[in-house]
C-alpha cells in the first residue's frame, strides 16, 4: 500500500502498544504525529531505577528516516537551557548517531527506548541533582566533533579533533598521517580500519541527509 | 478484567450511541413524502417511474448519535428513473431534478435554499432534531452494462440494481453520453442486508415471539442490532472522535462500512466482532485501483479520493493502528480507567451502574509507571 510504507518502516502499532498513552493524531501534512504521555521506568548500570512521565508531542517527517524525528516536552518541565534545539525541540543526541541509530532499527519502538527514555530518564536524574548517566555533549560543533572523536575511541577533545581531521581527509593521505591515538605509528598501520569504517558511513550520512 | 465485562461496556457505549427508533420512522416518512411528490401528476419526472430507496446508515441501522449537540443527521436516498442515458445529459437531469425537490421544498415552506453537491441535491430539514437529506438522482443502467458487472463475478440479483448517477465533476457531464459513472447503492444495501440478516435470525424471531413484529420479513434492518451493525457504529464513533479537529481528514463512514462486513465472520458478542472486524480489515484493501470497490459495481471505488489525496488513505491507516490498539487495551483497565478511556476514545459518559462490574484494584500497588527499560547506553544529549 503506497502510503503504508512508512507507518511500517516504524512499526507505529508495536510503539503505541508498549506506549500506551502515546496516541497517533490525524496527520494534516503527511507528517505521523504522536501526542501524549511517555511513562517509563528506566535504570542504567551505576544509576538507580527511576519511574516518571512526560508528557510529549512527537513528530516524525515525511522523509524520515533521512530527517530526524522533532520531539517536544509539551508539560513545562524541561526548561529551555536544557540541550534543547530551535523552537525547543529536544536535542536528544548527535545528529550523525539519531541517524546511525536509526538507521540499525527505524522502528519507533526503539527510537522511544533507546533515545527519548534515555534523555527524559537522564532529565529526571538531573532535576533530582544527579549525575547525567549517560553524560552530555558540549553544545554546537565541539559537541559534535566530540561525539565523532568518541566512536573512535577518542576520551578527549584533542584526540577527538584529530580523528575527525582524518575522517574528513581522502584515505590515501589521512592513512600516511601519525595515528590520532598517538601510538607514534601511521594511521594506515593502526585504526585504518576504524576510521575508513566510519568515513564510508559519515560520507553516506552527509549525503542522505536531509537539507 | 474477564471478557464479558468488556462485553458489557462496550455493549453499553453502543446502546448511547443509538438513536431513538422514532428518527428512523421519521426518516422513513421524509422518503415516502418525497416518492410522493416525485410521482405525483405534475412532475416532471412522473413519467420514468422515479423510485425512491433509503440509502446509508439509516437504512444500514448504523446511524450514530453525532458528537457535536448541533450537527446534523445525514439521511440519504437514491432516485430511480427508467430512461435512457442518452435521453438527456447528466446536467439536465440533475437540473430537472433539483426543480422537482426545489418545489417540494417550497411547497412544504422549508425555509433553507437546496445546495447542490457534485452528485446529489441537499435538503436541509429544520425540525427539533435537524436532518440535512442528499438525494441522488440515477438512471437505471442499461442490460450490457449489468451484464458486464456479472461478468466480474457479481450475482444478477445484486447487479440488475446498478444505476448510472450523474457527476459535476465528469467529463461528459454536459453532452449526450452513453458513459456515465456506474454505481451500485441499492445493491450494496441488498449485499450488507444479505449479509448481515444471517446473523440476526435470532433476534428476530424473537422479536416476532414478543408481538413487536408480525413476522420476521417486517422487522426493518436498524432493529436487526447485530453486532456487526454495532461494531461499525462503534468503529464510525472512535472515527468521529479520533478525527474530531479535522473531520474532512476522517474515514468516510462507506469505507469503513464496507470494509467491516467484509471482514465480519459471525462473532457472536461485540468485542470478538468488532476486535475480529479491525484485526481483518485492512486485508480487504486492494493495492491497486479500486482500492476499496462496491462489491456489487466493482468499478466503483469508495476510496476514490485516496489517489489524489493520499492524506486519507494515511488518515485511515492512522485510525486503523489506533482503534486496533485501544480495543486491545480495554481489558487491561480498572473501572477508574475505563471510565476515562471510554470517554476520551468515544466520548461516551458510562453510568456507575455500567461500570460495576469492573473492579478497580484493593490495594494500591506500587507497579512500575509504564514499561521498564534498561538503557545499555545512549546518545549524549547535545545543542546548538
Amino acid at each position: 500500500m503506497p502510503g503504508d510504507s512508512l507507518l511500517k518502516q516504524l512499526a507505529i502499532s508495536e510503539a503505541i502498544n508498549r506506549f500506551t498513552n502515546l496516541r497517533l493524531v490525524p496527520s494534516k501534512d503527511g507528517d505521523i504525529v504522536l501526542r501524549g504521555v511517555i511513562d517509563f521506568t528506566a535504570s542504567a548500570s551505576g544509576c538507580r531505577m527511576l519511574s516518571d512521565s512526560y508528557e510529549i508531542n512527537l513528530r516524525i517527517p515525511t522523509s524520515y528516516p533521512s530527517a530526524l524525528p522533532v520531539v517536544h516536552e509539551t508539560g513545562g518541565r524541561i526548561p529551555k537551557e536544557f540541550h534543547k534545539l530551535e523552537a525547543n525541540a529536544l536535542c536528544l543526541g548527535s545528529p550523525f548517531r539519531l541517524w546511525l541509530l536509526i538507521k540499525q532499527n527505524p522502528s519507533l519502538l526503539n527510537f522511544i527506548e533507546r533515545v527519548i527514555v534515555p534523555y527524559l530518564y537522564a532529565y529526571s536524574l538531573h532535576e533530582a541533582g544527579e549525575a547525567m548517566p549517560f553524560g552530555e555533549l558540549r553544545h554546537g560543533v565541539a559537541g559534535l566533533v566530540d561525539d565523532l572523536g568518541e566512536m573512535l575511541g577518542a576520551t578527549d577533545s584533542k584526540t577527538a579533533a584529530a580523528y575527525v581531521e582524518a575522517v574528513m581527509r581522502r584515505k590515501r593521505i589521512a592513512n600516511k598521517r601519525p595515528c590520532p591515538c598517538g601510538s607514534g605509528l601511521r594511521l594506515g598501520r593502526c585504526h585504518n580500519r576504524q576510521v575508513n569504517g566510519l568515513r564510508v558511513t559519515f560520507r553516506l550520512y552527509l549525503s542522505r541527509r536531509a537539507t | 478484567m474477564d471478557k464479558l465485562a468488556v462485553v458489557k461496556v462496550l455493549d453499553s457505549v453502543v446502546d448511547s450511541l443509538d438513536i431513538p427508533e422514532s428518527y428512523y420512522q421519521r426518516a422513513s416518512d421524509r422518503h415516502h413524502s418525497i416518492a410522493d411528490w416525485l410521482c405525483r401528476p405534475e412532475s416532471k419526472l412522473a413519467l420514468y417511474s422515479p423510485h425512491v430507496t433509503p440509502q446509508g446508515s439509516f437504512r444500514y441501522g448504523t446511524v450514530v448519535r453525532p458528537i457535536h449537540h448541533e450537527a446534523e443527521y445525514d439521511l440519504d436516498n437514491v432516485v430511480t428513473l427508467q430512461m435512457s442515458k442518452v435521453d438527456k445529459t447528466q446536467s439536465e437531469l440533475k437540473l430537472l431534478f433539483g426543480e422537482e425537490l426545489k418545489a417540494y421544498a417550497k411547497a412544504h415552506g422549508m425555509l433553507s435554499p437546496l445546495e447542490e453537491k457534485p452528485r446529489c441535491w441537499r435538503l436541509h430539514y429544520a425540525d427539533e432534531v435537524s436532518f440535512h437529506l442528499d438525494s441522488l438522482p440515477c438512471v437505471a443502467e442499461e442490460p450490457a452494462i449489468v451484464q458486464a458487472i456479472v461478468a466480474q463475478g457479481v450475482p444478477f440479483e445484486l447487479a440488475k440494481r446498478a444505476v448510472a448517477i450523474t457527476d459535476q465533476r465528469h467529463p461528459n457531464y454536459l453532452v449526450l453520453s452513453r458513459d456515465w459513472l456506474i454505481s451500485n447503492p441499492r445493491g450494496f444495501a441488498r449485499w450488507f442486508e444479505e449479509r448481515t440478516r444471517v446473523f440476526a435470525q435470532p433476534r428476530l424471531r424473537a422479536l416476532v415471539e414478543m408481538k413487536k413484529f408480525a413476522s420476521v420479513e417486517d422487522v426493518p434492518p436498524y432493529e436487526w442490532k447485530t453486532p456487526l451493525q454495532r461494531s461499525i457504529q462503534l468503529l464510525k464513533r472512535h472515527r468521529d472522535v479520533m478525527f474530531r479537529e479535522t473531520p474532512e481528514l476522517a474515514p468516510i463512514s462507506m469505507i469503513i462500512t464496507n470494509l467491516a462486513t467484509h471482514a465480519y465472520s459471525g462473532e457472536a458478542d461485540i468485542y470478538d466482532a468488532v476486535t475480529g472486524i479491525v484485526s481483518r480489515m485492512r486485508s480487504f484493501i486492494n493495492p491497486l485501483y479500486p482500492r476499496v470497490p462496491n462489491p456489487t459495481a466493482p468499478s466503483e471505488d469508495y476510496a476514490d479520493k485516496w489517489s489524489k489525496n493520499p492524506l486519507l488513505e494515511q488518515n485511515f491507516l492512522l485510525w486503523h493502528s489506533q482503534v486496533q490498539q485501544d480495543l486491545a487495551r480495554l481489558h487491561t483497565l480498572t473501572r477508574d480507567g475505563m471510565d476515562r478511556e471510554i470517554r476520551g476514545r468515544f466520548d461516551v459518559q458510562l453510568t456507575r451502574d455500567q461500570l460495576s462490574h469492573i473492579s478497580n484494584p484493593l490495594l494500591a500497588t506500587a507497579a512500575a509507571v509504564g514499561p521498564t527499560v534498561f538503557v545499555p547506553s545512549a546518545p549524549k544529549p547535545w545543542g546548538k
